[in-house]
């Protein structure tokens, strides 16, 4: 028997919910890789948690928005000879948020990340969570084909700095098909912060070290040096020991090794939140 | 095992032996004690992380 096709049809329902739905304002997106979605509970301090997961698992917060665009997602229609309009699609959307100010930190990863896809959450202010619905049990991310930002990193005559992140919606059309929310009884805003990149350099004196933010070069030792010191079992690799004193982390090496911070993950179970490590600058021996 | 407010890491300390490990330390904690007095805490810290003290007594 040859194969067979079924006519897939599509009702047009045009009732509304029982409870009618005003959207807020924007006030976080959060990335997730691609093909991740934020699961199907929710809970105060999930959210937090999973923003030091490890890749790729994590999730990606960006705060806090103070205003939304929306750029193309606009039906395109068109006409042969003398026949009337019919739809040919709907143009690509960009959806570009402006942030309260501008972050440098933020601005170099989402630069960096440019070429990369990431789904996307938004979260408005009455926590609701909106994506899209993927036919599973998971409100699933929009997926976007890239996300990049637009940066004044200066003040002008009469605008302070600022900066906005724009994400591009891989296909527009399939996003307002599936366009779905979850509403969340809490309000997870505080929990939704990123992670910093920070370097472990070590001081001129040997084995003394200092932790200092990548971008703009913050020495965050006095933030993290107790919690890392009293933690270093399960948050320093490559060591013997640690101890923190007048903002300096003393760390003897393990034998042929260079001590270094572990995942953010780990550094989480530690009570060490929003840093992850990039890189370990020893002293030059000679 | 934080001792007199150093976090040694007892995995990577039972690795080494007792000279390696007070040679290791004794410069790096407690500068403001005597070498003597420091060797003579890096090898008690050593015997209590790795059991040899317990073990001795236990001979006993």
């Amino acid at each position: 028997m040859r194969n067979i096709r079924t006519c897939e049809g599509v009702t047009l329902e045009t009732g509304v919910s029982a409870c009618p739905i005003d959207f807020g304002h924007i006030k976080a997106i959060i990335l997730v890789e691609h093909g991740k979605t934020l699961g199907t509970t929710f809970s105060p301090g999930d959210f937090e948690q999973k923003c030091h997961a490890d890749v790729p698992n994590r999730i990606y917060p960006i705060k806090t928005v103070v205003e939304y665009a929306k750029s193309g997602g606009e039906p395109q229609v068109g006409n042969i000879g003398y026949g009337g309009n019919g739809v040919t699609g709907i143009s690509a959307q960009t959806d570009t948020f402006t942030l309260d100010k501008f972050y440098d930190n933020l601005a170099a990863s989402i630069t960096k990340n440019m070429n990369k896809k990431f789904d996307a959450y938004y979260l408005d202010d009455n926590n609701m969570l909106i994506g899209v619905n993927n036919g599973g049990d998971a409100l699933g991310g929009i997926p976007m084909s890239t996300v990049y930002c637009t940066v004044v990193p200066h003040p002008t005559s009469s605008a302070k700095a600022s900066m906005t992140v724009s994400l591009c919606l891989e296909d527009a059309r399939k996003a307002i098909e599936n366009f779905d929310y979850v509403q969340l009884d809490f309000n997870p805003i505080d929990e939704l912060n990123g992670l910093v990149e920070v370097d472990m350099i070590e001081t001129s004196t040997p084995g003394d070290w200092i932790l200092v933010e990548h971008n703009g070069g913050m020495d965050v030792t006095d933030r993290y040096g107790t919690l890392i010191a009293t933690g270093a079992t399960s948050v320093l690799n490559g060591a013997t020991a640690c101890t923190y004193s007048n903002g300096k982390l003393t760390i003897t090496a393990a034998q042929g090794s260079t001590p270094s911070l572990k995942g953010a993950s780990a550094l989480y179970a530690a009570d060490i939140v929003g840093i992850e490590l990039n890189k370990v600058w020893k002293r030059a021996t000679t | 095992m934080i001792i007199e407010g150093v976090t040694f890491i007892e995995p990577a300390v039972k690795q080494m032996s007792k000279e390696e490990f007070i040679e290791a330390h004794k410069d790096a904690f407690w500068k403001d004690r005597k070498p003597s007095e420091r060797e003579k805490l890096l090898s008690d810290a050593y015997d209590a992380i790795t059991g040899k003290r317990e073990s001795k007594k236990a001979k006993k």
